[in-house]
């Protein structure tokens, strides 16, 4: 037997819920009236769903109005009975964060005629909604596109795609780091850099997801970006599950679209194979108590071909040593030399092959029909992603990826409180493992090679150690490795908030709360006070092949050498290298990888570095009537960035929202809304760890000294003993060299929106919105006073402060028209279009209000010819106009379900960064100019008409993909599906960059000498091509690829 | 922005809210949305090196008897342009060397085409006001023509990015120092330029739904064309010459009443 929730009327009133952003349930409100709109008093409105521990049922107030909130996400029935009426029944769904809103009315008993169901099948506009968002179903996403954060954002207007953020969305003109992702209302954006999980959930985890573009509503905060939500299943009264299979492989990979050059030359793609990719999910959920808890787990395996490229950290770039003895090291039996080399390094790709893992475990209890409780729990491993970076076996052989976990879980509790309010309270942890801040390079390959000569036999010139350098048995990887196990982050965060109803002129829907979120990053979570900094072990697996001598048959014992370090005392390497680099400090220079380092860090053992923000709000959602509704709210941040020794940065900061709703016809299909809202930007929390003076930030280095000039195998034992370390290099000492102006703020974004949005009878939607946004506070480093440098004999340190400034604009405006039509009753066509203009004139990262990244201009700061000030135009940053849209076919037949969709998207007037530039690498004036040398250039300003800046756009990209799908019932609840994908069917995607018609890819003037090639140009201009990295728009591929899924539902 | 463009951007926004009122009132003037997209021909399409147009716009409707009516409509409309490199393939070429080297005379200089290039895109994007008259057909149920005028308010953006390095033919000319003199030109800018252009348009609408039509046009337009001459070809000033481009857009559109 079914439980009963018999809320009073008045209780219904008080459970009305302006949604939350991080609200994983729905609402459903409404009226009972009869059939010419008179309200009926004491109607019953009962609802179930499977989804639905238990039944609901509420009672109409006077006014016949209903509310039923905490429901959650699903399909619903519902059956509405009054005295002296027809009884109506219906369905509709609930999608998380959402108000459900129907009108059931309802003819007199004594009034015999055909009873029309009503039903409500496309959410209308709630005027409590206090949001402007896009909210799909699980159902609805799996017909368009593969359910996952990439495609879905094609279905949502106002966003685009980060380039730099981890693959964060941006969201109106937004970062993508101050973009916020929920996981079942916890935060799953790591703080540290803005990282997310790929992927929250599974996709047959999936209740639904959303996008709050304009979070209004003081309880969002901590973004200006907007909030993407993600709810997931939490399991039913009813067991449940599906086996899935994907599979995925792009049939080939195309360069750009063939041009014909200006001789009519086409210059047409290279078919490429790429390796086919595989992923196997489980779900399965159900009840563990009937009617009182429920579970869900879902779980994935994706086996992980990972070629690791390694940083060339090393010597690839680097001219080679002009001292004909070059780098040679000696016999250790003998000291005599044995080799030469260039010691050119090498990327020494090796497959390894692992399993990344995600496992999701979600409980949930209703207490009682009024409570409810959730728990869960998500374990991301990818294996391969950080690879070498985190290992701390030096003698792991090549495969052994080790995972890189991502952790998040979250206790949530909701209930209704006396007649009057709502409370809601929440408290989530995100973990991750973090490579250490002070293991820079990751894992060196260091491998020698020989003079490019083969002997006759085919082996190599007999000054080589080795023989080759491809990847075969004459070859050898060795690895380096910090001994560090590395660090991990983690974000807290809590919130709390009641709700109230008071009635007053209206009703009041008044939230109060508090939110908390912490960004805390642990460093030497082993404690280990020393960390030593290795060029590449040799290879323990060389054979005796392997190593040749002046003597060719003389074959040297490869034990004699692996297991032991090349290394070059700090001394011998400053005498030996490039002239350019001699007497100059190698600081930072590709040649300091060759010699060991070893690493103290002082300050407090601890070692952790935090940044908090605890918020507190209060928000009056007030319904004057049918028609308007006023909401204001305040909300006040206070920030803090700190660590164990002192206090970065502190403030508090206020911000208002306000937002009017005009319901012309008061039955919610014509909304009109203007809002005004301040959000504050979060920052990533790496902004302030080069300031942090604990632990973290205070390195004492010393550089090995031992030895002659030459350089020499040594053991690791010798390696690790401080004593023969001497050298200590000007070490920058935490806030001295970075600090923060003791006014700095983050950034405020200001947005003023104003939109419409319209239900058609037919079904549809449609919606209009303007948005005009603008940010202050943005900020960079600026050279600051000079210190004495506390290390003995160190360079005077140039202090960079981080400050705001007025200097900087950022604006954001944009008009947003989105859609959903059904054509006919099997095709709907639905979709958007954003038209915006976000421009900046910052220097640093392209995507942020501004970022520290900034701070190797500051060198240059007074530079002319850099851009800023006058020489520093607005840029566009976002592509001017993106179509997103839609084509979904219905081929239901029976009880086979199947459709067909078509979606693409097609974005123009994407930003470019092409510049004329000068020598030394700087972008000139636009204008013209003749000359050969820097000393001869006369640029002349442009006397052209009609002059507005140098910026360019690049091509546009537009693609389709199909997607169909299939269900066929097997027997009883088991179905069996199947998914096809075809990506790119077109080929019509650009890969990054773009090349002039009739150019080579990525090379339209050779490289200048900055480059680092050898100065083959004689002239002093170049151009460069794009901005090197054409966003993948909605993250896919470029070239075409088929995928496809299938499994079993039961 | 200037306010009016402003106006006329936001006035999108505001326009379908001031309607519907008007539109419940049951009086005769209705009002639709559409959503275009189509093909350019002529000398559109050869200056935006791109075929493409796309567009929103929302029309209203005034009956004229049983089956005709007046027709107003505005929209945005936006013709992307693709890059392209113009660059001639050989002849003489006029290169200014450098100062304070001085020339003898027109010396004939050639463009090295590995290094040289001529790198252009136009784009056009505005608001157009169709104003027409439409009328049933008797040939199907559902099917009615239309034809009117049109004023079309483009603003081209157009991309020159370019260089030009020249290899001389000997004697070479010499720096006072002895070192060659290797002339280039290059640049890089934008160009604006509205024009109001007057054009046409003709075609069939199909009411597939008591609310939607899918419409069949052919629009005569014209939009603002920029056109860089640089010294290196002439030998005299370089030189922005601004005209206007017309071609025929041949465009489908998705009309449902608001």
């Amino acid at each position: 037997m079914t439980k009963r929730s018999m809320l009073t009327p008045f209780a219904l009133l008080i459970a009305a819920s302006a949604m939350m952003a991080q609200d994983t349930s729905g609402t459903l409100s409404g009226k009972a009236t009869t059939r010419d709109g008179k309200a009926i008093a004491g109607a019953v409105i009962r609802i179930a769903s499977p989804k639905l521990l238990g039944e609901r049922t509420t009672v109409s107030d006077s006014q016949g109005q209903f509310r039923i909130p905490l429901l959650p996400t699903g399909d619903y029935t519902f059956v509405v009975t009054a005295n002296g009426f027809l009884g109506k029944k219906g369905n509709f769904q609930i999608l998380a964060g959402q108000t459900m809103g129907i009108v059931a009315a309802m003819t007199p008993v004594n009034q015999v005629e055909a009873v029309v169901v009503v039903t409500a099948t496309v959410a209308q506009a709630d005027k409590t909604d206090t949001v402007t968002q896009t909210n799909f179903s699980a159902e609805t996403l799996n017909q368009i596109v593969t359910p996952d954060l990439a495609n879905f954002s094609i279905l949502v207007p106002g966003i685009n795609k980060s380039l730099t953020d981890q693959g964060n969305l941006n969201i109106r003109g937004g970062t993508g780091h101050s973009t916020k992702t929920l996981l079942n209302g916890a935060t799953v954006t790591e703080e540290g850099g803005g990282y997310v999980l790929e992927m929250p959930t599974l996709t047959d985890m999936i209740e639904s997801m959303s996008v709050i573009q304009s979070p209004m509503n003081a309880r969002y905060g901590n973004t200006d970006g907007g909030i993407v939500s993600v709810v997931t299943t939490r399991g039913s009264n009813t067991f449940a599950g599906t086996i899935r299979a994907s599979f995925s492989r792009p049939f080939w990979t195309t360069t750009n679209p063939s041009y014909a050059d200006r001789n009519g030359v086409s210059n047409l793609p290279s078919p490429k194979a790429d390796d086919a990719t595989k992923r196997y999910d489980i779900t399965i959920k159900g009840p563990l108590w009937k009617d009182h808890i429920t579970f869900a787990y879902g779980g994935k395996l994706t086996p992980t071909s990972t070629w690791v490229q390694q940083n060339q950290r090393l010597q690839s770039d680097i001219p080679q040593p002009t001292d004909p003895n070059g780098i040679f090291f000696r016999d250790p039996a003998n000291g005599n030399v044995i080799r030469k080399t260039n010691l050119w390094g090498q990327n020494a790709d090796f497959k390894g092959e692992e399993y990344s893992q995600f496992n999701q475990f979600i409980v949930f209890a209703q207490i009682t029909p009024n409570h409810q409780l959730e728990w869960n729990y998500t374990q991301s491993l990818d294996a391969g992603r950080y690879g070498d970076d985190y290992h701390e076996n030096l003698d792991a052989p090549p495969g052994n990826l080790e995972t890189y976990p991502v952790q998040v879980w979250n206790l949530a509790y909701k209930g209704i409180i006396g007649n009057r309010g709502v409370l809601e309270a929440r408290f989530g942890r995100t973990h991750r493992a973090w490579e250490h801040p002070f293991s820079g390079t990751p894992a060196i390959h260091l491998q020698t090679y020989s003079t490019y000569t083969p002997n006759p036999d085919g082996s190599y010139a007999s000054d080589s150690l080795l023989s080759g350098f491809d990847n075969g048995a004459a070859s050898f990887n060795t690895y380096g490795y910090p001994f560090d196990k590395g660090d991990s982050v983690h974000n807290i965060s809590s919130a709390i908030n009641y709700q109230h109803v008071l009635e007053l002129k209206g009703t009041h829907l008044i939230d109060v709360g508090y939110q908390g979120e912490n960004f805390q990053w642990n460093t030497q979570s082993n404690g280990n006070p020393l960390q030593f900094w290795i060029p590449g072990m040799i290879a323990s697996d060389l054979t005796a092949g392997d190593i040749y001598n002046a003597d060719p048959s003389a074959i040297r014992n490869p034990g004699a050498y692996a297991g032991r370090y090349i290394v070059f005392n700090y001394a011998a390497l400053l005498s030996n290298l490039d002239p350019t680099f001699g007497n100059a400090p190698i600081l930072d220079s590709p040649y300091e990888g060759l010699t060991p380092r070893m690493q103290q860090l002082s300050g407090n053992a601890a070692g952790y570095y935090n940044t908090d923000t605890k918020s507190i709000y209060v928000n009056d959602l007030w319904s004057i009537n049918q028609h308007h509704s006023v909401m204001g709210g305040l909300r006040v941040d206070f920030f803090k960035a700190y660590d164990t020794v002192k206090t970065m940065v502190k403030y508090n900061l206020p911000t208002l929202r306000f937002e009017y709703k005009w319901d012309i016809k008061g039955d919610q299909s014509q909304v009109v809304n203007f809002s005004y809202g301040q959000f504050h930007t979060r920052e990533p929390g790496s902004l302030f760890y080069a300031m942090a003076q604990g632990r973290l930030g205070n390195v004492d280095v010393k550089y090995w000294n031992q030895g002659s000039a030459s350089p020499y195998l040594v053991t690791r034992e010798e390696i690790l003993n401080p004593a023969n370390y001497g050298y200590q290099k000007s070490q920058v000492i935490a806030a001295a060299g970075q600090v923060a102006d003791p006014s700095w703020k983050a950034p405020v974004s200001t947005e003023i929106n104003l939109g419409f949005r319209r239900n058609l009878e037919s079904g549809g939607y449609w919606r209009l919105t303007a948005i005009s946004k603008t940010w202050k506070n943005l900020f960079d480093f600026y050279p600051g006073p000079v210190t004495d440098n506390p290390n003995p004999g160190g360079a005077p340190i140039l202090q960079r402060v981080l400050r705001n400034s007025d200097e900087f604009t950022r604006t954001y405006k944009s008009v947003e028209f989105e859609w959903m039509l059904p054509l006919t009753k099997a095709l709907t066509f639905g979709g958007n279009y954003t038209f915006n203009r976000l421009m900046y004139n910052g220097r640093g990262s392209v995507d942020s209000p501004s970022r520290g990244l900034s701070s190797m201009w500051w060198g240059s700061f007074y530079d002319t010819f850099q851009s800023r000030g006058q020489y520093m135009p607005s840029r566009l940053l976002n592509p001017e106009h993106y179509f997103k849209w839609y084509l979904n076919y219905d081929l239901t037949k029976g009880r086979v379900r199947s459709n067909l969709s078509l979606h693409g998207t097609y974005t123009t007037g994407m930003p470019t960064m092409d510049t004329m530039t000068s020598y030394i690498g700087r972008p000139t004036v636009a204008g013209y100019y003749n000359g050969t040398t820097l000393n001869n250039r006369t640029g002349l300003p442009t006397t052209l008409a009609n002059y507005v800046n140098t910026q360019g756009t690049g091509q546009d990209i537009w693609d389709v993909a199909m997607r169909y799908n299939l269900e066929v019932p097997v027997i009883r609840t088991l179905v069996w599906f199947v998914n096809m994908n075809v990506v790119n069917p077109f080929n019509t995607r650009s890969l990054a960059g773009w090349s002039v018609a009739g150019m080579p890819s990525a090379q339209i003037i050779p490289a200048n000498n900055t480059e680092g090639r050898p100065a083959s140009n004689p002239y002093p201009y170049g151009w460069r091509s794009g901005t090197g990295s054409m966003p993948t728009y909605n993250g896919r591929q470029p070239g075409r690829s088929i995928s496809f899924e299938t499994g079993i539902r039961f | 922005m200037s306010f009016r463009n402003k106006l006329l951007r936001y006035g999108l926004v505001v326009v379908p809210v001031l309607m519907l009122p008007l539109a419940a009132q049951d009086k005769p003037l209705s009002f639709e949305m559409k959503m275009r997209a189509g093909l350019t021909t002529g000398a559109l399409q050869k200056d935006h090196f791109d075929n493409k147009a796309m567009g929103f716009g929302v029309a209203a409707s005034y009956p004229m008897g049983k089956t005709a009516a007046v027709t107003a409509e505005l929209s945005f409309d936006l013709l992307p342009g693709r890059h392209r490199d113009v660059m001639p393939a050989g002849g003489t070429v006029w290169v200014n060397p450098a100062n304070p080297v001085t020339t003898t005379g027109s010396t004939p200089y050639t463009l090295n085409p590995t290094y040289s290039y001529d790198d252009r895109k136009e784009s056009s994007q505005g608001f157009s006001l169709r104003l027409g008259y439409t009328d049933s057909f008797p040939v199907l149920e559902g099917l009615s023509w239309q034809a009117g005028i049109s004023l079309d308010r483009y603003a081209a953006k157009s991309e020159f990015k370019y260089t030009f390095i020249a290899v001389p033919t000997p004697p070479a000319v010499t720096q006072p120092d002895g070192t060659a003199v290797v002339p280039y030109e290059g640049g890089t800018f934008v160009a604006g330029g509205t024009k109001i252009v007057p054009g046409l348009f003709v075609g069939v609408k199909y009411a597939f739904a008591k609310d939607k039509g899918l419409e069949f046009n052919i629009r005569n337009i014209g939009a603002a064309h920029n056109h860089f001459i640089p010294f290196t070809y002439t030998g005299q000033a370089a030189r922005l010459e601004s005209s206007t481009s017309r071609g025929f857009v041949f465009e489908f559109a998705l009309s449902v009443k608001i």
